[in-house]
């Protein structure tokens, strides 16, 4: 008996055994999902992504953001995924199709972002909360991303996008905080992180 | 010089021969695997200290917490683990094939492409340009350097087994033969299919999250069931218990490890039977584990005194007591029910570093303690510094595991079951009524303790945990200083082997006589 | 693999490797390569591994849901049932609860409490309890600018939420902030959030809080299209028209 041809084979078949189940048939099941559109309004569920929106999305895989967020809302009947409003149903693959990298995570130390755009549709409070999360959320453990804004000397009219910073956290007489182009484009795609249209069957 | 065993046709010579040929490769191997270990502590520090100190260092965007933590990652995974345990490889792969290294220049260049694929990777990953696929995140010229290593190991290996001058192929070999193909396999079809042309969202994340657990299961665990396999037969001068054991647990890990990993997606957006099919493997791990874990106790048993004094042994027995402990922790939180309110905490976290750090690095650990003084021909400098290291890293793992696993727990059930916060009942409270309350507080999922009051009952477990990690820091601080003094032949050398408790070292040979006592000749000799 | 005789192996291999020996103290001192013992496998062990392989069996036959793509849900009793069941009533304030979880907390938090400073409360707030008209607004439209809640002052922006309630959604999460909390206010019928939806339609921006202050009743004379008003809208006491009209 030669060793090595047996191991070989053995070691071979369990891999492509788990191969088939983990990826492939995952894989035949779920690539053909498609957005679904929706006949009387025209519009598209999940809707594609701005490119603003991509760009932030980028930005976010980037940072490292989905270390601490989940971008899923769990079904199942041992957790309160929805009873923390994390969402109004869960998710479901269709909601990903255009997602890659996908961005599911795998830890909460903040909390799940898959319809966070629903919660906080607010500009301001993203930019805030971006910029010191402290603003916002005291007690967050949340690092700050002031490496995204642009501390500047207010030329003529101070900016409409200047943040709105008070007490300490205001910058020096005659200065403005302005958020950076990845900074606006990773706050349009949080704010396009809203799954909470229906699927229809 | 303990002349324990008695020798035949020159093995002896052989064995020395094959150590010698062994040297430059797996040195370089193993020097390399200690800087990338340095450095992955490093970030993992610095990483541990950003979880309860957001503020430090939060204005240099290279080191923001998103991109140290990957770091750490990757750098402990590919760098120190993956290149110690390629070097115990290839010496594991010499002596058992009983061959000199062929080709030493080769696996050099291995290395070095390895090491250079490693720093692409990491100065990658800190400037911005991570994948963003979770144990994956090297850039793509850093992968392709790193495959480019790996392919030379894997063609190193067919050559070597194909030549190897042995009758009997050990139980360590089918781990290693099987882990040089699994990897490239595994490695090959993610860069595929998540990187060249990457498919769309839900079955990405089953891709990701089978090749996540099958580095582990597939390339970690083998490498390590290997060394121990061989090391504790090895520095106890006992057979392995049972060779129908050793076969039923390799063929049952190559079934089922392979199936586990898509319980990282329990609940999650996916087809059930998916979630389930893992789950299933997940639970079938028990079958190799228990067979392993109870192959090596009976081999030990009987024999647990010579942990007092050999290095190698403690190492190697740490380690593979917590490959059964992280193993039955997996295979019981692939459950609906443990994994829904724990998955997503520091309680996966704890349970990463128990099977990466508590069983890998561990047994690694104990393979370089016996195998680097063969290579160098020279003993390590101080049993001092080997015990530094190993109480350092001994403690600091276990202050990490519980600070992790406890402030998982409370995490996951405020998250998820309890009315109220742990830390709001006990200020209220005190201590045991608090605890009380807090568990006949469980509700069914009703999410109602605030969310920044979760963050702020994780502070103190996330704080202790950068205290372990200084431990950690220590101990492998101590291991640096003896490698680099075996290495350049610095301070004084001992005589004979270097051993904890070295006043009692006749103890120690009779214990060792002692475990080879009731062996038949038959059994006994070579 | 002959034994021979140990004295005999050991001096020769003195005089072979002698110089080897200089070098390698650690090799020579070493024990035997490994061995195998071929001790069985004990019953019990196999049959516990039995029961294992049974139980993997039937669990992946029972919570595999069919090895469907769109089954999420693994539960074999979730496939049976559904399909035939009758259309849920949805109580209102349950479903308020659910979109204020949703949309609202994160601001406004559970407690209905709000974050001093920034996000004002909606517990025991004026704007909450008094007439519903000037809430209704704030919801499709948002709100901007100093408000003053509770004797605090707020400078902020509550976002619009007309594209994305429909009345009947609106009038629940409106019903479930006047009701929690001990507000006790009376709920909002969505009839009455129809009206008032028709009537700011061509509204473009959001409210100031002084012209919802200045706002004396639900005016819902819409000048530019005269939407037609239902009769529930001409409710300035809301509570009674509406609490007789709630299915």
């Amino acid at each position: 008996m030669n060793y090595a041809t047996w191991i070989f084979l053995g070691v071979f078949l369990t891999f492509a055994a788990a191969w088939l189940g983990l990826v492939f048939f995952p894989h035949e099941q779920l690539s053909g999902l498609r957005a679904q559109k929706d006949a009387d309004s025209g519009q598209v569920f999940p809707p594609p992504y701005s490119g603003e929106a991509l760009y932030g999305r980028s930005v976010y895989v980037r940072e490292g953001c989905w270390y601490c967020h989940t971008q899923q809302v769990r079904g199942g009947d041992y957790n309160a995924d929805l009873a923390r409003g994390w969402g109004a149903r869960r998710s479901d693959p269709r909601d990903y199709v255009h997602d890659a990298p996908h961005v599911l995570g795998s830890m909460r130390t903040g909390p799940d972002l898959a319809n966070i755009g629903a919660r906080q549709p607010s500009d301001k409070w993203h930019y805030l909360h971006l910029y010191d999360p402290q603003l916002t959320s005291k007690g967050s453990v949340m690092p700050p991303y002031r490496f995204l804004f642009e501390l500047r000397k207010i030329v003529g009219q101070p900016s409409p996008e200047a943040l709105e910073l008070e007490g300490a956290a205001s910058p020096a007489e005659g200065y403005e905080v302005v958020p950076s182009r990845e900074a606006r484009a990773l706050v349009a795609y949080l704010k396009s992180l809203d799954r909470s249209y229906e699927f229809k069957e | 010089m303990n002349q324990l065993e008695q020798d035949q046709g020159g093995w002896t010579a052989r064995r020395a021969e094959i150590d010698r040929s062994c040297a430059t490769p797996c040195l370089v191997f193993y020097a390399s695997s200690i800087f990338w270990l340095l450095a992955g502590t490093f970030f993992a520090l610095l990483a541990s200290v950003k979880l309860h100190h957001p503020e430090f260092l939060a204005d240099w965007s290279w080191l923001t917490f998103g991109r140290v933590r990957p770091a750490h990652l990757n750098t402990v995974i590919y760098g120190w683990a993956s290149m110690a345990g390629i070097a115990t490889l290839l010496w594991l792969m010499c002596r058992l094939c009983r061959v000199p290294l062929m080709y030493p220049a080769m696996l050099v260049v291995a290395a070095g492409l390895w090491n250079l694929g490693l720093t692409v990777g990491t100065v990658g990953i800190l400037m911005g340009y991570s994948t963003g696929i979770e144990w994956l995140e090297f850039p793509m010229p850093a992968a392709f350097l790193l495959f480019s290593g790996f392919a030379i190991v894997t063609l190193w290996s067919v050559a070597t087994f194909a030549q190897r001058q042995a009758e009997h192929v050990y139980v360590s070999q089918w781990y290693l033969f099987a882990a040089v193909f699994w990897f490239p396999w595994l490695y090959v079809t993610v860069q595929l299919l998540l990187m060249l042309f990457p498919v769309k969202g839900i079955p990405q994340a089953c891709i990701n999250w089978w090749f996540a657990h099958n580095v582990l299961g597939l390339w970690f665990s083998p490498i390590g069931l290997a060394a121990i396999y061989y090391l504790l037969p090895k520095v106890i001068g006992r057979p392995i218990y049972s060779y129908y054991l050793s076969i039923l647990g390799f063929w049952t890990l190559a079934l089922f490890y392979n199936w586990a990993g898509a319980h990282h997606l329990v609940s999650g957006p996916v087809p059930a039977w998916i979630v389930t099919a893992s789950i299933v493997g997940s639970v079938m791990m028990i079958i190799p584990v228990v067979t392993v874990a109870l192959n090596h106790h009976m081999t030990l048993h009987g024999n647990f005194r010579l942990l007092k004094y050999s290095p190698t042994l403690r190492f190697i027995v740490f380690g593979a007591m917590s490959y059964t402990i992280v193993s039955l922790e997996g295979s019981m939180m692939s459950f609906r029910f443990l994994n829904e309110p724990f998955h997503f905490t520091h309680r996966t976290i704890g349970h990463a570093h128990l099977g990466m750090y508590s069983f890998f690095t561990m047994t690694m650990f104990g393979s370089m303690y016996y195998i680097v003084p063969r290579l160098t021909g020279r003993e390590w400098h101080s049993a001092r510094l080997i015990r530094i290291h190993f109480w350092g890293v001994a403690l600091g793992f276990a202050l990490m595991y519980l600070c992790l696993s406890i402030g998982g727990v409370i995490q996951g059930l405020e998250l998820n079951q309890a009315g109220e916060s742990l830390e709001k009942l006990i200020a209220q409270f005190g201590y045991l009524d608090g605890i009380s309350k807090f568990v006949e507080g469980f509700k069914a999922q009703n999410g109602a303790v605030p969310f920044l009051e979760i963050v702020h009952g994780t502070l103190l477990w996330l704080k202790l945990r950068t205290v372990s990690g200084v431990l950690l820091l220590a101990g492998h601080a101590a291991f640096a200083v003896l490698m680099v003094m075996n290495v350049h032949a610095w301070g004084r050398r001992h005589i004979g082997p270097t051993l904890f408790h070295d006043e009692d070292a006749a103890d120690y040979d009779r214990a060792l006589r002692q475990a080879r006592a009731d062996l038949t000749p038959a059994n006994s000799g070579d | 693999m002959a034994e021979a005789d140990p004295r005999h192996t050991h001096q020769l291999d003195q005089q072979q490797e002698i110089d080897v020996a200089a070098l390698h103290e650690p090799i020579l001192r070493e024990l035997r390569d490994p061995q195998d013992g071929h001790e069985p496998i004990p019953m019990f062990m196999l049959m516990l591994f039995a029961g294992l392989i049974f139980w993997g069996g039937y669990y992946l036959a029972a919570y595999s849901g069919g090895f469907r793509s769109d089954v999420l849900n693994p539960d074999p009793a979730a496939q049976f049932a559904g399909g035939s069941a009758a259309p849920k009533v949805v109580d209102p304030l349950v479903l308020g609860e659910k979109l204020f979880k949703a949309n609202c907390v994160s601001c406004h938090q559970a407690s209905g409490q709000g974050v001093p400073g920034q996000y004002p409360p909606l517990a025991g707030s004026e704007w909450v309890l008094g007439p519903d008209y000037r809430l209704k607004r704030i919801l499709l439209k948002g709100l901007e600018g100093p408000v003053s809640v509770k004797g605090a002052t707020y400078n902020g922006n509550m976002p619009a939420f007309e594209a994305k309630f429909n009345d009947e959604k609106l009038a629940a999460v409106l019903s479930f902030i006047r009701h929690g909390w001990e507000n006790g206010a009376p709920p909002v019928s969505p009839e009455s959030a129809a009206a008032t939806r028709a009537a700011v339609k061509d509204r473009g921006q959001p409210w100031k809080a002084e012209e919802l202050l200045a706002l004396e009743k639900d005016d819902l004379a819409t000048p530019a299209e005269g939407a037609p008003a239902p009769e529930g809208a001409k409710t300035e006491p809301a509570a009674k028209t509406e609490a007789g009209k709630t299915p």
